[in-house]
């Protein structure tokens, strides 16, 4: 009995380990810049980048007919300001996706709160659950940066954006 | 007869576009921003590509009193993100108008126990709507009865 049991839990750990042995991790980033448009308010404003998937771009020589990706993690996500050399008046941030797809629901990604006075530039700390696999299994997706203010601001605000991705492909 | 045939093909395309442009009106109705009945909180409600999502922007109790400091989302299930200011959370995620006043395939989030349950939200005139959280069924599940509130613009 207890031979068959370890037969078994054997089989199912070389399974694993064979599926596991055909996964390839590539990592990619995305730098774009977010635009909030005047006038902003005290508190958190959103901006969003239209990010279109292209499987054979992001995986370059990786790319094969029938890949796909399953798993995507945050690796990193740093923004920093355009307009200037500080985000002052920047208390925090949040970085999320979203999808027009039903099926997917909005995931955030990262988070910094408090951003210290004086910073040019915020990492944020990457979730330790999100996945965004599933995004990358469609034609496009939303990025979407909240960014709150202590207070009130007419002006434009642009923020740069260098976001890093863990994928994992078959 | 061609003619006939391009403006029969024209009114056709034109029912079918004005429909789809009702059809995001109709939705947008829930934009705005909204209070509980309990009154702790006001949440705005936005569009981001299709869906509607909703976020805090007013705290009745905003300051955390052990901390002392503005309240995080300490209570959520990834440690990594509990430092996220509640004030600017979206608690409300991924509706879908469904027409007939209701919006669907949302999401609800409840800060205090970190929890996220399945919603619907259904709109009884222009300033009311019945926002249902439930597990599973919607049978299973809470109506609260939240009231539009007139904002200032900017």
């Amino acid at each position: 009995m207890k031979l068959k049991f370890l037969s078994i839990a054997l089989a199912a750990i070389t399974l694993f380990s064979a599926c596991n042995s055909s996964d390839q991790a590539t990592e990619i980033t995305v730098s774009d810049t977010f635009t909030l448009e005047g006038p902003l308010f005290e508190g958190s404003n959103p901006a969003q980048l239209i990010y279109p998937v292209d499987i054979k771009t992001l995986l370059g020589d990786k790319y094969h007919e029938g890949v796909k990706i399953t798993d995507a993690t945050l690796a990193s996500a740093t923004i920093s300001s355009l307009d200037s050399n500080s985000l002052s008046g920047i208390t925090s941030m949040v970085l999320s996706v979203a999808s027009d797809n039903p099926e997917l629901k909005m995931l955030e990604l990262g988070v910094i709160n408090p951003i210290k006075e004086g910073s040019t530039n915020a990492a944020l700390n990457p979730s330790a659950e999100a996945n965004a696999g599933k995004y990358f299994q469609e034609k496009q997706y939303y990025i979407i940066l909240d960014v709150a203010l202590a207070q009130d601001l007419d002006d434009n605000l642009a923020l740069k954006a260098d976001i890093k991705f863990n994928l994992k492909h078959n | 007869m061609k003619k006939i045939l391009f403006i029969a093909f024209a009114a056709f395309f034109g029912t079918i576009l004005s429909s789809f442009v009702n059809q995001d009106a109709a939705g947008d109705r829930l934009i705005g921003v909204w209070e509980p009945s309990n009154g702790r909180a006001r949440v705005k409600v936005e569009k981001i590509g299709a869906k509607y999502y909703g976020k805090i922007v007013w705290l009745k109790e905003a300051v955390d009193p052990v901390t002392k400091q503005p309240k995080t989302d300490k209570n959520n299930p990834d440690p990594n993100l509990q430092n996220a200011p509640l004030k600017g959370y979206r608690m409300l995620k991924d509706f879908v108008y469904a027409g007939k006043d209701e919006w669907t395939e949302g999401t609800i989030y409840d800060p205090l126990n970190g929890s996220t349950y399945s919603c619907t939200i259904k709109m009884t005139d222009k300033n009311s709507l019945e926002i249902r959280g439930y597990i599973g069924v919607s049978a299973l599940g809470r109506t609260d009865i939240w009231k539009r509130l007139e904002v200032k613009k900017k």
